[in-house]
């Protein structure tokens, strides 16, 4: 199978903690792949790296975006080389990448996330929430937008039309016009996901989807993360403490200890494996 | 196919109403009055009604273009169940209620028609009324929509004024042309403002806006060959299609607006025409303003409020985003610092001291952070009442700190708070899909 994602001999350090030391997995397309491991094992911390809102200080991460390979830890800059004065190419990619590069770039380029802690547009309406994530495919141009000329109502219908849509499928169509911070806990973490599908990812990240939720949500979440794999065309990647949501879901496990890969493989073999079980239980007297 | 079709439909609308325009203004239009004697002219006719027609086929135009909007919803074909239901019809925003759309109309009413009671006195409260109603919407662009806190706004509003004073003394800028010339001059201050910080949210953004307010401040006080300095510059009055408001015209040959009508000379026509200019950007600003709501750019803005980090994960550039909310509610301050200007006809650094920005923030935290309505209200009624209670004037300060207070207590929202958007699908009818 194609892979999505490369993520190669990963090493993020906050001073002298070293929060991920060589981390190597793939995300194949098409696949649920899903990122366990104790607390404080460094998982969250890949998915910024992932997603751009760290960046790795050594390794590689290489993602086959929506129309050519990226580069994930270019988009986000890289220091200033006075080389780079004296030529141009040189300092247009960094005024690109450094000055207007960041985590937006990951995301125009197909990975969308949500948050551990969720993080939604509290303050607006369940509908603009859908519609802001469609920043990228309305139009801009101010001029058309304030006399409703074609161009602007052509693409702001069809944003509306897959807001709408993506509401009816995530049933939240009835909240369209709630504010998104009276939703309940559940509700917004649908919310959420039917946000990040709003930017036409190939690779959705999601951060502990089923924290704070009930057996029987979480039930109805593994079937709604199951269905947008299927009719959204995406690669989910996924961070989930539920173990039994995680064997029931997912294709692939990748298995993290103090920000190293201690497993990978099918929900079956990480299940047998013997370093799984002495990480998470401790180890046997 | 359609296209032809639409230009056939144009022609026979457009000769429509060339004959019936013809037919039924014909003989009014033809005959005309020269001294004593009646002469008709089949040309006049002619001439009428065939403007007529242009007119019709132009609106028919920009109808065909809006036509659009009132669109099926179609649906992705993702879900069976979906596109069937709730989801058919025309979409159509509603922002306001009823009361806000009735209570603004009225403003506008009171506001064509208060000069001609009010008087000079009365105009004049009017112009710094209207220039307060643009800082305020300049201003609720940044914080209410963008939530940047900016305590420098007076910054640019500056730069307007002593863009038109300065640029017409050494560029030869006039009144017309110092208009969109400051408003680009301020957005290009207001993004060199917003490039350090970027990266600073909350109290930091405040103290560092708050210090470019000052520099600027500070710089106007003190280039004393540029500027003035604290002796202040001259503005000139304003004019229009070249026609001066003053008593003798300045320029040579010039004429001036009364000799060019045969009136009497009278200085109200000045402050009119100013008021009445202002009036006509105020309603333009508020109809832009109130559009950004459902723009791409507006949702940005109040997205990148609630929560930037979200904001970037969804692949919105916080960084031009920002840049452009600095730079519109600058460019808006700046039209608001000619007007002022070309009201006073003469400026100087103590109009654009700290309590200004006070002032404008007052406005906007008092109206309703983001509350269109919110904002145009309070601009009118903290510029209207000090001039009410001129006799308490020692208190002012005091009676605004008290009352600001008490809003915050009792309307922490501001006095007419911010309401969002409702989507309206109204159903099409089985005609028109066809």
């Amino acid at each position: 199978m194609k892979k999505l994602l490369k993520i190669e001999n990963l090493c993020v350090s906050f001073g002298g903690i070293k929060a991920l030391q060589g981390v190597t997995f793939d995300v194949e397309e098409g696949t649920i792949t899903a990122l366990i491991g104790p607390n404080g094992a460094g998982k969250t911390t890949v998915f910024n790296c992932v997603t751009g809102f760290y960046k790795a200080q050594s390794g590689q991460l290489e993602f086959e975006g929506k129309s050519h390979k990226v580069d994930i830890s270019k988009l986000l800059g890289s220091t200033f080389h006075w080389q780079q004065l004296f030529s141009p190419k040189g300092l247009k990619d960094w005024l690109r990448y450094n000055v207007f590069g960041g985590s937006h770039l990951v995301a125009q380029s197909g990975i969308a996330r949500t948050f551990q802690n969720i993080r939604l547009f509290k303050d607006m309406t369940v509908l603009e929430n859908l519609l802001v994530a469609q920043h990228q495919n309305v139009s801009k141009n101010v001029l058309a937008s304030l006399f409703g000329l074609n161009s602007f109502t052509t693409k702001e219908n069809q944003a509306l039309e897959r807001g709408l849509e993506l509401l009816e499928i995530f049933s939240l169509g009835e909240y369209r016009d709630r504010l998104a911070g009276e939703l309940s806990y559940g509700m917004q973490r649908r919310l959420e996901i039917a946000r990040a599908l709003c930017i036409h990812p190939k690779l959705i990240c999601l951060d502990e989807p089923a924290a704070g939720l009930n057996p029987n949500e979480t039930a109805d979440l593994s079937a709604l993360i199951m269905k947008i794999r299927r009719d959204f065309n995406v690669t989910v990647f996924v961070i989930e403490h539920d173990m039994s949501m995680v064997m029931k879901i997912s294709d692939h496990i990748v298995v993290l200890d103090h920000g190293k890969v201690i497993a990978r493989g099918t929900p079956e073999e990480v299940k047998s494996n013997r370093t799984v079980i002495s990480a998470y239980l401790g180890e046997e007297g | 196919m359609s296209s032809r079709n639409q230009l056939m439909d144009y022609i026979k609308q457009g000769l429509t109403t060339f004959f019936l325009s013809f037919i039924t203004l014909g003989p009014l239009a033809a005959w005309q009055l020269q001294g004593y004697e009646v002469s008709g002219s089949i040309l006049r006719a002619f001439r009428v009604s065939l403007a007529l027609a242009v007119l019709r086929v132009i609106i028919m135009g920009i109808n065909s273009r809006r036509q659009n909007n009132k669109r099926e919803v179609k649906g992705l074909g993702l879900h069976s169940k979906v596109g069937s239901r709730s989801l058919s019809g025309i979409f159509q925003w509603e922002n306001h209620n009823q009361g806000t759309k009735l209570l603004l109309s009225a403003a506008l009413f009171v506001a064509v028609i208060a000069p001609m009671f009010g008087g000079n006195y009365a105009l004049t409260v009017g112009i710094t009324a209207f220039i307060y109603v643009l800082l305020g919407l300049g201003l609720n662009i940044v914080v209410g929509l963008a939530g940047l806190l900016d305590l420098g706004f007076v910054a640019f509003y500056a730069v307007g004024a002593y863009s038109y004073a300065l640029g017409a003394e050494h560029l030869g800028i006039g009144f017309w042309g110092a208009i969109p010339f400051a408003a680009g001059l301020a957005a290009f201050l207001g993004c060199l403002l917003a490039f350090p910080v970027l990266r600073m949210h909350g109290d930091y953004l405040a103290i560092v806006t708050l210090g470019f307010g000052e520099i600027i401040r500070l710089i106007l006080n003190n280039w004393l060959e540029f500027t003035g300095g604290p002796n202040g510059i001259k503005a000139p009055y304003p004019s229009l299609f070249g026609l001066e408001f003053t008593r003798s015209a300045r320029i040579e040959d010039g004429t001036t607006f009364h000799e060019f009508l045969g009136i009497e000379y009278s200085s109200d026509y000045r402050y009119m025409f100013i008021y009445a200019t202002l009036l006509l950007v105020v309603a333009c600003t508020i109809f832009a303003v109130s559009k950004l709501k459902n723009m791409s750019i507006g949702r940005a803005w109040e997205a990148l409020r609630e929560d930037e980090i979200a904001c970037r994960s969804l692949g919105i550039n916080h960084v031009t985003v920002k840049l452009s909310a600095f730079a519109m509610g600058a460019s808006i301050a700046g039209v608001a610092g000619v007007f002022f200007a070309a009201y006073q006809g003469f400026i100087n650094p103590t109009s654009f001291s700290f309590f200004e920005s006070a002032l404008i923030l007052a406005i906007v935290v008092l109206g309703g952070l983001g509350s269109i309505p919110g904002v145009i209200m309070a601009a009118i009624v903290l510029t209207v009442l000090p001039e009410l209670l001129r006799q308490f004037a020692e208190y002012r300060i005091l009676i605004f700190g008290i009352s600001m207070v008490v809003m915050m207590i009792w309307k922490p929202r501001g006095m007419m708070a911010n309401v969002r958007g409702r989507l309206k699908v109204k159903p099409i009818r089985q005609s028109a899909k066809t």
